[in-house]
């Protein structure tokens, strides 16, 4: 599962800043990619410059819309990190059982159902 | 109406179009199709195909684009315009290794020769140290072959040149499906190439006649359906200048 800046519904997507290893661990994921995007857009964007698609949609199974989908990490250029967020998931996730208590108490954005292809 | 298709002969245009049709039902919806370099009827076929019965199969062109969108049939398959209207480039590097991890279902190559294994040769032609010809070489091939889920040979002639009993080299070999000829589409079994089904117009006695090594003859051998008008309009909309006829020797 690989968060990105910009997607078409297909899920080629475009990946800003810097790319850490997400480009090759879409191309190992035998299953295939399951994105997540900040926005999707149309095709037709996203072909005016075919050469930035760092994720081709054949290799992706379904595409998510969520922004702030990265948080409380970052995704350039929309946000930072967000380091109280980032202490709190931390504190909480300490114990067993935290990670449902920090989901329960943060506000996820999800605009819409997944786009499966 | 092209030049070029005006002075066709009429039996380059009914091998052209039965090829480029069976190239094309060869593909399955969905597949991750790949073809070779100077490709211009696999090119034409897989077009073909995803207007037709495979609307998401994805190309991905030996230049790299995915799924182009051309405003029309170019000559080449290296012509900037087969990148027009991609929404991704996936370039050599990235496309090997998706061949390495068995991630391409299907790829169209060519071969100067062939044998009954599945042994192509695009090496040389003659004595290793003073070859009669110099072929091009097998560029991807010997990594393709062995990895792609199925490998479909194509060739514009049918003779006992092309289907040998032995190759001079193997360049390459492997996960052999299909060769589709002017006058057949050949099956690799487990025991080699046989007839799969002969093109309307030609004989099985031709078809062996025409092939350097032992086909088994089946009792029952089929005929290729011939093209659908259907089929033959998509391809005259889709490649009006003939590009699908440029590979043979007139």
């Amino acid at each position: 599962m690989i968060h990105v800046q910009k997607s078409d519904p297909q899920g080629n997507a475009q990946i800003l800043g810097n790319q850490q290893f997400d480009v090759e661990m879409t191309r190992a994921a035998q299953k295939g990619v399951i994105l997540t995007t900040e926005k999707i857009v149309a095709q037709e964007e996203i072909a005016t410059e075919p050469e930035r698609t760092a994720i081709p949609g054949f290799l992706v199974k379904a595409v998510v819309e969520t922004p702030g989908g990265a948080s409380p990490c970052s995704c350039h250029p929309y946000y930072g990190v967000d380091k109280d967020e980032m202490a709190r998931y931390l504190s909480l996730t300490r114990e067993k059982g935290g990670i449902g208590k920090y989901l329960s108490s943060t506000d996820i954005t999800h605009k819409q159902d997944a786009v499966t292809k | 109406m092209g030049n070029r298709l005006a002075s066709l002969p009429e039996h380059v245009v009914r091998a052209g179009n039965q090829m480029a049709v069976t190239l094309s039902r060869l593909i399955e919806d969905g597949e991750k199709v790949f073809h070779g370099v100077n490709s211009p009827l696999p090119m034409v076929a897989i077009f073909l195909a995803k207007k037709r019965h495979a609307p998401n199969c994805s190309l991905v062109e030996v230049a790299g684009s995915v799924d182009p969108k051309p405003r029309f049939m170019p000559n080449s398959t290296a012509d900037p315009e087969l990148c027009h209207g991609a929404a991704s480039m996936f370039y050599n590097p990235d496309m090997y290794d998706l061949f390495a991890r068995g991630g391409v279902d299907l790829a169209f190559l060519g071969a100067a020769q062939l044998d009954k294994q599945g042994r192509a040769n695009m090496s040389y032609i003659g004595d290793p140290f003073h070859p009669k010809v110099r072929l091009p070489g097998g560029g991807g091939g010997a990594v393709i072959m062995p990895q792609v889920k199925r490998t479909v040979i194509w060739r514009t002639v049918h003779d006992r040149r092309f289907l040998v009993p032995h190759v001079d080299f193997s360049t390459q070999s492997g996960n052999l499906s299909h060769v589709v000829t002017p006058i057949a589409l050949l099956e690799k079994k487990s025991t080699g190439l046989e007839i799969a089904s002969v093109h309307a117009g030609h004989l099985v006695d031709e078809v062996i006649e025409k092939t350097g090594f032992d086909l088994a003859r089946s009792s029952v051998v089929r005929q290729t359906p011939a093209p659908s008008a259907e089929e033959l309009s998509a391809l005259e909309e889709l490649d009006p200048d003939g590009v699908r006829f440029s590979e043979f020797r007139v």
